[in-house]
């Protein structure tokens, strides 16, 4: 899907805000009082800024609150450039943009592995730090009293006499950060920034490279920042540390874009055409006693996050919802709260093909000879070994049973297969090639995926949006990837809940979901963990029936499983599995029948 | 050499207050769970009262210390029954984002009262200073330095001898566990974050006589209570005091030999420097972020 | 003593329990057996209000405690020991033990009965101030099961306390049920090596699918057609 498809896709699905949102260019020009079109100023300024620390934040569920360190990067550079060389505030805006995208790899790939906490704290250090950089380096940002920009109405000095070009310049920033948000929404970044969101380790296991994404995001989210930083020094024409990098900008951002709705496109828009004029006029109405509007806010805010944390826009769309539906309007904005790929709509338009293709080895060499191989594989955790030289191959084509008691190791096992967990000893080979040091999604795009035994759903994501993010291993294309998540959804039988949010599924729905989201990457290899567990009779028997057609059309199966029946008459081989050790390999029946695997599963037979 | 030992004394007598300052943020974290980015507000409630205390009576920080610590009492209590406990098992980023609210409510509610002016305590002791030969040290630093270490030792004995403070740190390993041991986790949530409130007041009131108060001095403490506290391993308290004293220690240092304007700079390079290498704080290997 | 009537639980949108009935005698020890996510430990977790999310009748000692908050049924004397131990790893033993003593009524008593615990398991006295992490599996288990005992319970229930242990272990752990049995406890042991609780037990169920398919004598169910028809589906 190119850009121009995803932005043609989104006027369709948010006709009401986008329209909001392009219209909003006239108020300026409506209002004649320098006071409100400031405010109009103001209000675009930090609707963008929100969309672009939402481009990261949002998406992927980590919170920087050291996003005004981008902005005061911005500011600063266009401003010394001007200021030392005369350089047009234009070129200087870019050059800003440069710098914190250096700034950005170099925190953000520090961070990168940080767990939540850790990672804002440590952008609230990022922000501090430069703040005590451009308070001592007096000979390049004048330190503490900070630097004056000179009146010298002109385009190229982009200093202007009235207002309205500054409304009209933060407008079209504006614009800009919120159709970049939307486009990268309906991109394969997007639905693997919001799976990482959700769930990181799930993501990496169906081919996301966490780290790279991550990253990607967060240099874009600061250069996007910084270039509000450089409109924000030209519109005040004056800037001193505190008043672009404190901490009161960073929090301010992110009040929008939760106030209006993270990790949505329009979220941080909405919260800011609420918020920055409500700010400003209590501002201005409460000037009698100062504190009072900022306190006022706070409230606000906590109220806000105490009963309606998912923010504005959500609400608002079911509202619109059900004000749709009142009127007998179907074609509403309605859709929930799920994210991305929100309707079924773009999926019904791609006629779905029947179940998945098999294996995509096309470009692979052809291989004849086991399809996983593990050599002798250990894993301790601390003193205890989970498995312990565990030696196994899975023949082409094959479905193999995996059983033994409880914590014999079979989690464990598929943990090692898939790069979940670093090996002890031994190593697994995926069609002769040794994949022991791989990484997770690097194993996923090479054709192994799994389900997890305690379902992973993307949970805020939709049914869809949520099958979609395997298929990118296969394909770069959006619509592509729709089509495959549709057809894996239809293979299981999902296709009927394809707009819902993943995390209104029951748990058959959600075993199903894990599933097509394993499926979707077109693995030649699926490990199943336990996809029986806690359904009723009648779903048992209609899994065993989805995993015998996934079998029958070319993938290689191996399922970990507890309900026998399903094991004897799915499986034409067994494992079994007893204190991290393979003890008895065949045929089903005759693994259940012979005493060590009944020793295993029932305890020792004689008393000793 | 004998001005190196005048910096690091005053660098360590600062860290205690710096410590003190930081130890409740650990509790909360470790127990709770919850990055309290308000924690700094309390401080300077407690200053404020303080300072009130003496400008409406006289009455030095000391004397007014039980009302004092009381006061903040309530103010943590609320706080937990009004706002925290109904976020408790939500998202972090909501848990982040309220309390950051809560800060700004309380800065600007703090501005409305009492204006942004500096407002300072001028006791005798102010600048009375103790002269130990070759030494000179300010005695309301001494003083702070004093309670905050005994402070330090009965929140030690507290978790180490009492049955609430054994289950306030079986809390902090594991909650599903602890409630099976018939411990009510809201009940030591309630407990772990007044004691927090409890203990920066103290060194709230304990700076008051060496700092002036204004809206915003919560807002620094803060970031150096944060700064402080990943130094130590975020929710271990032991960590958060060595944290303390070290980053007093850089602080005076950095004073020294780089000047005043560096002292900000210098812990937070530290701090930069041992999130990338030592993410689970200098203090030992075991604290860290628990898993949620 | 324990009475379970028509226990329905849900989970996830799915009925993890349906009608379960079940009763626990004064000095019995009734075993609850089945295979993996038979809806065992969903059941003990109704009892001591680890989650609310399930309809029907509990009671114990003759008085209703399926609307108690779960501090308020340890009191009563009614414990449970977690599957996977759940201690606390980073306190001591000594320390994880005083932690099972925790209720009111338990505290004064609690140095007597850490005393009593290491009576029957010597071997923890010499790991007291060892911290809990540091402990083997077997070890770990046995502490774990003390640390329930230190809540002077009347009845205790265990979840899977033989899982991924050696069968020297295992036979350890059996060998202590059976000890407190003597000491007038009642056990209620969740199991799923069949063959080794069975033996053990008074009267026993099992729970296939949610719900009670059996219901005997241990040594009836110990027919080995019966157990491995629940297990291995033969």
């Amino acid at each position: 899907m190119s850009l121009k498809a995803a932005l043609r896709a989104s006027l369709a699905a948010h006709p009401v805000m986008w329209a909001l949102s392009a219209l909003s260019v006239a108020a300026p020009f409506a209002l004649d009082s320098r006071y409100y079109q400031d405010i109009a100023v103001m209000t675009f300024l930090w609707a963008g800024v929100a969309c672009a620390w939402n481009l990261y934040s949002g998406y992927c569920r980590r919170v920087s609150i050291g996003h005004a360190a981008f902005l005061g990067i911005g500011a600063y550079t266009s401003s010394a450039l001007f200021l030392n060389f005369g350089i047009s505030p234009w070129a200087g805006m870019l050059a800003g943009g440069l710098l914190s995208v250096a700034a950005a790899l170099l925190i953000g790939g520090s961070t990168l592995r940080m767990r939540g906490s850790f990672f804002v704290l440590s952008t609230i250090a990022f922000a501090k730090i430069l703040e005590v950089v451009a308070v001592t380096a007096k000979g390049v940002t004048g330190g503490s009293p900070g630097l004056l920009i000179p009146y010298r109405p002109g385009l190229a000095n982009m200093v202007f006499e009235g207002k309205l070009p500054y409304a009209l310049i933060c407008w079209g920033y504006m614009m800009l950060c919120l159709a970049i948000c939307v486009c990268v929404e309906r991109s394969k970044a997007g639905v693997r920034l919001s799976a990482i969101g959700e769930n990181r380790e799930a993501a990496e296991s169906l081919g996301v490279n966490s780290s790279g994404t991550m990253l990607a995001a967060f240099v874009a989210s600061a250069a996007l920042t910084s270039l509000g930083g450089s409109i924000f020094a030209q519109y005040f024409m004056f800037i001193e540390p505190s008043s672009v990098m404190g901490m009161g900008n960073s929090v301010n951002i992110i009040l929008l874009a939760i106030a209006g709705g993270m990790g949505t496109a329009f979220g941080p828009v909405l919260g800011s055409f609420i918020l920055t004029p409500l700010s400003n006029l209590l501002r201005g109405g409460l000037t009698e006693v100062s504190g009072l509007h900022g306190f006022v806010l706070g409230v606000i805010m906590i109220a806000v996050l105490l009963f309606r944390p998912d923010g504005i826009l959500p609400q608002l769309r079911i509202m619109c919802g059900r004000l749709a539906a009142a009127f007998g309007a179907g074609a509403g904005a309605a859709g929930g709260n799920a994210r991305p790929a929100e309707a079924a709509g773009p999926a019904a338009a791609h006629p779905a093909r029947p179940a998945p293709g098999p294996a995509r080895d096309a470009g692979a060499a052809p291989w004849d000879g086991p399809v996983l191989e593990l050599v002798s594989v250990s894993k301790s955790f601390g003193g205890l070994k989970a498995l312990n030289g565990l030696s196994l191959s899975v023949r082409e084509g094959e479905l193999l049973g995996l059983i033994g008691p409880n914590g014999s190791g079979k989690t464990t096992l598929f943990d090692c297969v898939t790069g979940a967990l670093p090996l002890s000893g031994g190593k697994v080979l995926f069609r002769g090639a040794d994949i022991s040091r791989m990484k997770p999604w690097e194993i996923a795009r090479a054709g192994i995926a799994r389900s997890y035994q305690v379902t992973q759903p993307f949970g805020g994501m939709s049914v869809l949006g949520n099958a979609m993010v395997g298929a990118f291993c296969v394909t770069g294309d959006y619509g592509e990837a729709e089509a495959a998540a549709a057809a894996s959804l239809m293979a299981v039988g999902l296709s009927h809940k394809s707009g819902a949010p993943a995390k209104s599924l029951n748990i058959g729905e959600r075993k199903k979901l894990e599933i097509a989201k394993a499926l979707s990457a077109r693995p030649s290899l699926l490990l199943l963990d336990e996809v029986m567990a806690g359904l009723t009779p009648t779903e048992v028997a209609e899994m065993g029936e989805i995993v015998a057609s996934i079998n029958r059309s070319g993938v290689t199966v191996v399922m970990i499983e507890h309900i026998m029946e399903a094991v004897t008459s799915l499986c034409e081989r067994v494992a079994v599995l007893n204190f991290g050790e393979k003890i008895m390999e065949g045929a089903p029946r005759e693994a259940l029948e012979s005493p060590e695997v009944a020793a295993a599963y029932l305890g020792a037979a004689d008393g000793s | 050499m004998e001005q190196i030992a005048q910096v690091l004394v005053s660098g360590l007598l600062s860290g205690g207050v710096y410590a003190l300052a930081s130890v409740g943020l650990a509790l909360i974290f470790g127990v709770v769970g919850l990055v309290n980015f308000a924690h700094g507000e309390y401080l300077m409630l407690a200053m404020y009262i303080a300072w009130l205390a003496y400008d409406l009576t006289g009455a030095s920080p000391y004397a007014s210390m039980p009302l004092n610590l009381a006061l903040m009492a309530v103010a943590g209590y609320l706080t937990f029954r009004i706002i925290m406990a109904r976020v408790i098992n939500a998202d972090h980023s909501i848990q982040m984002l309220i309390t950051l609210a809560l800060s700004m409510a309380l800065q600007n509610l703090a501005l409305m009262l009492w204006k942004a002016d500096y407002r300072t305590v001028r006791i005798e002791m102010t600048n009375q200073v103790i002269d130990a030969g070759f030494l000179v040290i300010s005695a309301p630093r001494a003083i702070a330095f004093a309670v905050a270490a005994l402070a330090s030792l009965l929140l030690y004995l507290f978790l180490q001898r009492t049955w609430a403070g054994t289950a306030m740190r079986a809390v902090a390993q594991d909650g599903r566990a602890a409630v099976l041991m018939g411990i009510s986790l809201r009940r030591v949530y309630g407990q772990a974050f007044v004691i927090g409130t409890v203990l920066v007041g103290l060194a709230g009131l304990l700076l008051s006589p060496i700092y002036p108060v204004f809206p915003l001095v919560g807002a620094g403490f803060s970031t150096l209570a944060f700064i402080v506290v990943v130094l130590g391993g975020l929710s271990s308290v032991p960590g958060a005091i060595a944290g303390g004293l070290l980053v007093g220690v850089v602080e005076s240092l950095a004073g020294y030999f780089a000047g005043p304007a560096y002292q900000q700079a210098a812990y937070f390079l530290l701090f930069i420097v041992v999130l990338i290498f030592r993410p689970e704080g200098i203090a030992g290997g075991r604290g860290g972020e628990r898993r949620r | 003593m324990l009475r379970l009537r028509n226990l329905n639980a849900y989970y996830g949108g799915i009925q993890a329990l349906r009608d379960i009935s079940l009763d626990v005698g004064r000095g019995e020890i009734v075993a609850v057996i089945g295979a993996n996510a038979a809806g065992k430990s969903t059941m003990l977790a109704c009892i001591s209000r680890a989650m609310d999310s399930f309809t029907g009748e509990i009671s114990f000692d003759g008085r209703r405690i399926d609307g108690l908050p779960p501090d308020r049924i340890v009191d009563l004397g009614l414990v449970q020991v977690p599957e996977g131990r759940l201690l606390f790893p980073r306190l001591s033993v000594r320390e994880n033990l005083m932690l099972g003593a925790y209720s009111r009524r338990c505290r004064a008593g609690c140095a007597e009965r850490i005393e009593e615990v290491f009576g029957i398991l010597p071997k923890l006295r010499e790991r007291a101030s060892q911290l809990a992490g540091s402990l083997s599996g077997g070890e770990a288990q046995l502490c774990a099961i003390g640390r329930g005992l230190m809540a002077a319970p009347s009845l205790i229930m265990l979840d899977e306390p033989s899982l991924g242990l050696s069968p020297i272990a295992v036979k350890e752990v059996m060998a202590l049920v059976a000890a407190i049995r003597e000491k007038g406890v009642s056990v209620l042991l969740v199991e799923q090596n069949a063959r080794q609780s069975l033996r053990l037990a008074d009267r026993a169920y099992v729970i296939e699918n949610g719900r009670v398919a059996m219901q005997g004598a241990g040594s009836e169910l110990l027919e080995d057609a019966v157990v491995k028809k629940a297990y291995l589906g033969l």
